[in-house]
């Protein structure tokens, strides 16, 4: 299966796609004819899922909040885009902004929302920039703001930037920070969609999730679901980096053979005299793929979930063998200590150890017994945290370890890296 | 370009406007804290310890809060940083590209150790940050706003030429 | 069971759980980790405290339940238990659960035990000790190193003990609402810190060192004092203003050492303010350690007679609002309750917190004075005037150095004859004829009103000073004495 650029028909551009190309809000027009709860069973049927890496149906999610309460609503649009080896969100929102503001109105009228933040990395002051001009572009021809279309609703949509926090991409973590805090992710129940923004009911989405509302309502749910799978329907953004020739995001229907999409859309290995040594399907979250299970599967959640690893964020990251795996892992490692908020312990410690032991493995220092201890760590890190940053490398930790033990063995034998590659990872 | 006085901060007319219209944004004091702290460090510089107290006055935040949340963030400038304040990512995909190698390279042109660090002129000064969300252009990196990626030797060479010329 | 609305018997307040295999009933709210205390199971915590409102961070308590999805390990601090909720306290899995948290919390946890101010009431010993393992598998050489910190005047923090709990920001930004602590940095890399130039001096400030489960904060004041396991603690309370706060008062050979916050509903809740938790400081400052007659140092026994001697005629008696109701009841009795008058400390600052007021009035038993002595106990002009013609006076004097106005003590000066009870010296033991020496607080028992009526009790701690006895005692022996001596 070819690419299927519903998303990104029109990313292949210098600048950005602003309104005097875009139009009219056609989508959102379209949504206001039917009613909200009308509109939420349309994104149900369709079938989109989360795409910012859980999955979640995001119909569901719309319908788990309250219509008729006495506090306002709020939606965070989730741009927060961090998980290693993801870069879809930001093309989109560069060069396409007014797909993602009309999907956040089309989901802001079928949950009853006035407002709405679009939470943006600090890291992309490019991408804040042009949602800037294009939200107020939109107000100007009253797509947005006050009355939009004479219909009655309205809706403001700000944008509000991080500042460099992997965290602020978990959803309570995006809370916290939004409200002017240390991005500490909350202790849940109870769940945004009652308890979230400022107290409020509040539905948090990835950008591709948002944008992808655009379709159902032009098109239609059945035209989503033609595409993809039955459990995993309609078109994903994959963002493809590391060893292959031709990386970037490909916007694919969702069961696509990973074969496909890294030798027929990527050009295949970098390296023609290196094989691929390792594929990360979904984002440094995912654990790690050895390539003949890669490529025995279709890029779809219960696939990828099947064998042990996770679709997530669709950020594939191919390796081949000019690099040492256990310094790749030293490397995620370090992100994920780097990166842990520090609130509880299983996390804050443990990934601390984990990198410490990681790297004195890399270095020689290790012996067997410390894989078993690695391995424990690792499982002791998993569902006893309050989010889940600790499972997010414990896993591939463990993976690591049962997948491709042989580089660990090696390592301690040789009293260091037998390879004696570059290191990628200081 | 100047900055309004670092250790004894007050909001110019103009950020004082764009002030008002963040706080504007939100339902309470707090919320537009990281916002207002992009402001400051625009208008400021860097966020020393003075500008954050002026922050946490102005929203009526404790200081201590203002600082817990300046320290959590990563791109918050805490110190002088340079004219061109480059963000090199040292996250996977960029590192088994060859990312260290030019790391490495980009330290001793500007003459800082392994670290990194502001060059003596205060003209570049490089860190290590996480995953830029660039990962099919690395290695690559942010100098100030802009995007370099596909990075060499050679390519940073460039650059830093064009840099010094514009800043001479 | 209770009415729900007005339609007679509605839904019971109550809940049924299983819990170890057990079904119990409990009240609707309560949380799996109290109903697993209440029925003996051991479930330890670092970061739950009754006083404060959230919890659930340090991952502590975990416990097993059934959930749709299989057994989860969740925080019991937390989970109310539901109707049906079926959990396991001490599973294998709650278990190991709870021993690897233990195990991440000595990665980077400085062994300083032989030198922390913590060790032998420190919570991460016990809980390693009762539910961990002894030896931590984690490197030694890649502990994080974290520095010591000055937190102002009163607090000392050690910066790689803490085990990010929370107690102290939120007592800081909830109780006394005076946030002078938050974290800084993150990861394993946090630390706990002050914004410069503004330390820690609220006066509710070393509620966190009580609260503290680890030596992270630290008394400035009681560091390397005394460990913990050769002190003795007592129960009792605190006479430094008229609140009369519940303390515990730790003391070790026959010496009062550290005073800390005892719970109590009525009064103050889980917290006591720092100048009361100072007066543990005073208490040996000063004090009457010896009877005195006409200024010489004598015998107490001579110094009794004498006061026989000199109270067998008429006299009248002037108290204090740091004597207990006892004493003051017993003295009425000596007298027929002709009472002069009484003393009373100056006012201080009252100061308002969000969850704690401190009052100004800094005497304990005002209340109770009044109700034996009347409205004008302690109007100095009445007192004056009272003083008129009066020959003998029995003054009960327990207040901490006592400053007394010119003007009464020019009045006192008139008085021919005083028998005067003084824990702490003050310039009316320079006019006294007999000054008999008597008790602190923390060296007697008795009754205390605070300023909302509500009666507590002090209690015997530590022996007076020297030759000093309870004032309660020494009334005691003047009654009995003076009845047979058969006065008016």
């Amino acid at each position: 299966m070819p690419e299927v650029r519903w998303l990104m028909e029109h990313c292949d551009r210098e600048d950005p796609r602003y309104l005097n190309e875009y139009g009219d809000y056609d989508a959102l027009r379209k949504t206001f004819d039917k009613d909200s709860a009308a509109v939420i069973e349309d994104m149900k049927s369709a079938g989109v899922r989360g795409r910012g890496g859980a999955g979640f149906p995001a119909g569901l999610k719309w319908s788990f909040v309250p219509q008729n309460v006495d506090k306002p609503k709020y939606l965070c649009c989730n741009a927060d885009e961090s998980e290693p080896g993801t870069f879809k969100d930001r093309v989109l929102m560069e060069k396409d902004p007014h797909i993602l503001l009309e999907g956040i109105a089309i989901c802001c009228y079928a949950v009853g929302i006035g407002t709405a933040y679009i939470y943006i990395r600090g890291e992309y002051p490019i991408a804040a920039r042009i949602l800037d001009k294009a939200i107020a572009e939109a107000k100007e021809k009253n797509l947005l703001g006050k009355n939009i279309m004479d219909k009655g609703f309205d809706l403001e949509i700000y944008v509000h930037r991080g500042a460099g926090a992997y965290i602020c991409g978990e959803e309570t973590g995006l809370l916290e920070s939004l409200e002017g805090k240390r991005g500490h992710p909350r202790i849940k129940p109870p769940f945004p969609a009652l308890i979230g923004l400022f107290g409020c009911p509040t539905v948090i989405n990835n950008v591709e999730t948002l944008a992808a509302a655009t379709l159902v309502m032009r098109h239609g749910p059945e035209r989503y679901k033609s595409v993809g799978t039955e459990k995993s329907p309609g078109t994903k953004m994959f963002s493809v980096s590391g060893h292959v020739k031709k990386p970037g995001v490909y916007e694919i229907p969702l069961g696509t053979p990973v074969k496909e999409l890294i030798y027929d859309i990527c050009g295949g290995p970098l390296r023609d005299d290196s094989p691929i040594q390792c594929v990360i399907p979904g984002g440094s979250s995912a654990p790690p793929l050895t390539p003949e299970v890669a490529m025995e599967l279709t890029l779809d959640y219960e696939a990828i979930g099947a064998a042990g690893s996770m679709l997530g964020s669709g950020g594939m990251i191919v390796i081949d063998e000019t690099v040492c795996l256990l310094d790749v892992l030293y490397n995620m490692t370090r992100f994920y200590a780097d990166e842990s908020c520090g609130q509880c312990t299983p996390c804050r410690e443990g990934t601390s150890w984990l990198e410490t032991m990681v790297h004195r493995i890399e270095h020689g220092e290790g012996t067997l017994e410390d894989l078993d201890l690695l391995d424990e760590a690792a499982t002791n890190m998993c569902g006893t945290t309050i989010c889940v940053l600790s499972d997010s490398i414990a896993m591939p930790v463990r993976v690591f370890l049962k997948n491709f033990r042989h580089i660990f063995e090696s390592h301690i034998e040789a009293k260091g890296c037998p390879h004696k590659m570059e290191m990628v990872s200081a | 370009m100047s900055y309004s006085d670092v250790t004894a901060p007050k909001f110019s007319p103009e950020a004082k406007k764009e002030f008002d219209e963040l706080c504007s944004r939100y339902p309470n004091k707090m919320a537009p804290l990281l916002m207002v702290l992009h402001l400051a460090e625009k208008e400021f510089g860097y966020l020393s310890i003075e500008v954050q107290e002026y922050v946490a006055n102005l929203l009526e935040l404790s200081p201590a809060h203002v600082q817990g949340v300046c320290t959590f963030y990563t791109m918050y400038k805490l110190e002088k940083k340079g004219k061109i304040r480059i963000q090199y990512c040292a996250t996977l995909s960029c590192a088994i590209m060859g990312g260290e190698k030019v790391f490495d390279h980009i330290c001793s042109k500007i003459g800082v150790s392994r670290k990194g660090g502001m060059s003596e002129d205060e003209l570049v000064s490089v860190e290590k940050v996480e995953c830029l969300g660039a990962c099919d252009i690395g290695p690559m990196m942010l100098a100030n706003d802009e995007t370099h990626g596909n990075l060499t030797p050679e390519k940073f060479d460039a650059l830093y030429e064009k840099w010094k010329s514009k800043n001479a | 069971m209770s009415p729900q609305n007005g339609n007679g018997f509605g839904m019971s307040d109550k809940v049924k759980i299983t819990l170890n295999g057990e079904e119990v009933e409990v009240d609707k709210g309560t949380t799996l980790l109290k109903a697993s205390l209440d029925k003996g199971n051991d479930v330890p915590t670092f970061c739950y405290h009754d006083g404060l409102d959230k919890s659930g961070y340090c991952r502590m308590c975990l416990v097993e339940i059934d959930t749709p999805r299989g057994k989860r390990l969740i925080t019991s601090c937390n989970t109310p238990c539901a109707e049906g909720t079926v959990c396991d306290s001490h599973s294998d899995a709650a278990l190991v659960g709870r021993k690897a948290v233990l195990e991440f919390y000595l990665v980077n946890h400085p062994i300083d035990c032989p030198e922390c101010d913590k060790a032998g009431e420190c919570t991460l010993q016990n809980n390693s000790y009762d539910h961990g393992q002894a030896k931590s598998r984690a490197n030694l050489e890649d502990k994080i190193v974290k520095p010591r910190k000055d937190f102002g005047d009163k607090i000392r923090f050690y910066s790689q003990r803490c085990v990010a709990c929370r107690r102290c920001t939120q007592f800081l930004d909830d109780v006394s609402g005076t946030s002078e602590l938050a974290f800084t940095q993150r990861g394993a890399h946090q630390e706990l810190d002050v914004f410069p130039g503004k330390p820690i001096h609220n006066s509710l400030a070393k509620n966190i060192v009580d609260i503290c489960p680890v030596g992270a904060l630290i008394d400035k004041d009681f560091q390397y004092t005394a460990r913990p396991w050769l002190m003795s603690s007592s129960d009792s309370v605190c006479a430094g203003c008229s609140k009369g706060c519940a303390i515990t008062v730790d003391h070790k050979d026959e010496k009062a050492l550290r005073f800390k916050a005892r719970f109590d509903k009525e009064v103050n809740g889980h917290w006591i303010c720092d100048h009361g938790r100072d007066t543990v400081k005073t208490l040996e400052i000063n004090r009457h350690s010896n009877a005195l007659v006409d200024g010489e140092i004598v015998k107490v026994m001579v110094a009794k007679e004498k006061a026989v001697s000199l109270l067998a005629k008429e006299f009248k008696a002037l108290v204090s609002a740091f004597n207990t109701q006892e004493e003051i009841e017993l003295t009425g009795e000596l007298t027929d309750k002709k009472f002069v008058g009484a003393l009373a400390r100056a006012d201080g600052d009252k100061e308002e917190f969000p969850e704690f007021t401190i009052p100004a009035d800094k005497n304990p038993n005002r209340a109770g004075v009044i109700q034996h002595v009347g409205d004008k106990a302690f109007d100095e002009a009445a007192t004056i005037k009272n003083l008129e013609g009066v020959t003998t006076l029995l003054i009960i004097n327990a207040i901490p150095e006592y400053q007394v106005s010119s003007t009464l003590l020019e009045a006192l000066k008139k008085v021919q004859n005083i028998v005067l009870l003084e824990a702490w010296k003050s310039d009316i033991s320079d006019i006294a004829t007999v000054v008999l020496p008597s008790a602190a607080a923390t060296e007697k028992d008795g009754t205390f009103i605070n300023d909302a009526g509500i009666e507590r009790n002090v209690n015997f701690c530590v022996p007076t000073p020297g030759y000093a006895e309870m004032d309660f005692d020494i009334l005691k022996f003047l009654n009995k004495a003076l009845s047979r001596v058969g006065a008016v």
